[in-house]
């Protein structure tokens, strides 16, 4: 079990400072009174430290694990266990249970559903899918990396030609009808 | 020396005809019997069985019985209590608002429960005699648990700890027709009218 001991308080300090030098010493706790205490080491409780005035423990060592006696810090632990009542109660919670999206519409493209702030799903995988055969065009067209041209590209489908306006810009051939949605220029 | 040695196939063929793997029947670890033990399809469910029920002809004046279809899936992977949200959504909605909440619902099991509801709704449309496909309503939907499998999670420092894999069952009911009317919440003047009829009941115990 990993046990965690944060640095506590100054006077928390002193109180295990306190504690683990009567462990060292094995006295009890209630003895205090003639000795005055110039015990030793200002090291925080947080490890098995070697106490200098102790010699025979320097030579076995601590074989003590670091949590068993020398934490004192108590963690906030369920008292009691909940019962599945009181545990429905908090799961089944209205804030809990999911909300019904009121921003539901239908596409007037296709009819499928679509969420009012966001694109229709079909339409946008339709474009998505052509966009990814253009690619694949312009992809055939230059051959590699770092070939792009620095002009304006046009995508001509069957049957048309390049008008006046597309002088200087490349042309990207698709052996296809033209889409409905895509609307030539 | 006609009789050793004798050949292992031999030998096999002298015993053949006892076969002791045909005394067991294929499921279970009693001998071949006439009882039934769960065996080839793994014991069909109750919530399945309930498809198969069928009613006497209505007479000329009854009103119509309403169509149900019983449909489930079962070891969905995914939990129990995050399926009973999702199934506490859908409760009592018509079949194509709850489909349309799923589309849009971020959880793993919308994608599951939505299947689930499109399969039910052919069928119903093909084998049970529905019209319209848009005229059901989910009448009952509710999750339960599955087989869970205790696996080893890794920490670090040499610590482990046990986790559980689970897994959840998913049920529902359409019923033929609209949605019903959601219930009124109940209003103070509910209670108070309830209140005092409890008090006029109140009757004299042990008396003449």
């Amino acid at each position: 079990v990993l046990v965690l001991v944060r640095s506590p308080l100054p006077r928390l300090r002193a109180l295990l400072q306190r504690c683990w030098g009567w462990l060292e010493r094995g006295l009890s706790p209630g003895v205090f009174g003639d000795q005055s205490p110039p015990w030793g080491p200002a090291v925080a409780v947080q490890g098995p430290a070697l106490v200098p005035g102790r010699i025979n423990d320097a030579s076995e060592g601590s074989t003590e694990a670091p949590g068993l006696l020398g934490s004192v810090v108590w963690m906030a632990v369920p008292k009691h266990r909940r019962t599945i009542e009181v545990n429905r109660c908090r799961r089944r919670h209205p804030s809990k249970l999911i909300e019904i999206k009121r921003n539901i519409d239908v596409c007037p493209e296709c009819g499928n559903l679509k969420q009012k702030h966001v694109l229709c799903g079909y339409c946008y995988a339709k474009v998505k899918e052509e966009t990814r055969l253009i690619r694949m065009e312009i992809h055939k067209k230059e051959g590699g990396p770092f070939n792009a041209p620095t002009v304006e590209t046009v995508v001509l489908y069957e049957g048309e030609k390049p008008t006046e306006k597309d002088e200087g810009k490349q042309v990207i051939e698709r052996a296809k009808k033209r889409p409905s949605w895509f609307v030539q220029n | 020396h006609s009789l050793f040695p004798p050949g292992a196939a031999w030998a096999r063929g002298l015993l053949s005809w006892a076969r002791p793997e045909r005394w067991l029947a294929p499921g279970s670890l009693f001998p071949l019997s006439c009882i039934h033990t769960s065996t080839a399809l793994q014991k069909i469910g109750k919530w399945e069985k309930k498809n198969r029920i069928v009613y006497p002809p209505q007479l000329p004046g009854e009103p119509r019985r309403p169509a149900e279809i019983y449909h489930c899936r079962r070891e969905i992977k995914y939990s129990n209590d995050k399926m009973w949200y999702l199934a506490k959504l859908i409760k009592g909605m018509s079949i194509d608002q709850a489909l349309a909440q799923l589309e849009f619902s971020d959880k793993k099991g919308a994608k599951v429960i939505k299947e689930v509801l499109l399969e039910a709704q052919e069928m119903a449309v093909r084998k049970h005699n529905v019209e319209f496909k848009s005229n059901l309503h989910i009448a009952e939907s509710m999750t339960g648990r599955g087989r869970y499998v205790k696996r080893i999670r890794y920490h670090g420092k040499g610590m482990f700890g046990i986790m559980k894999i689970s897994r959840c069952h998913y049920f529902v009911k359409l019923v033929e027709g609209p949605p019903p009317p959601p219930e009124p919440p109940r209003t103070g003047f509910d209670q108070a009218k309830e209140y005092v009829q409890q008090l006029r009941n109140r009757t004299l115990v042990h008396t003449l």
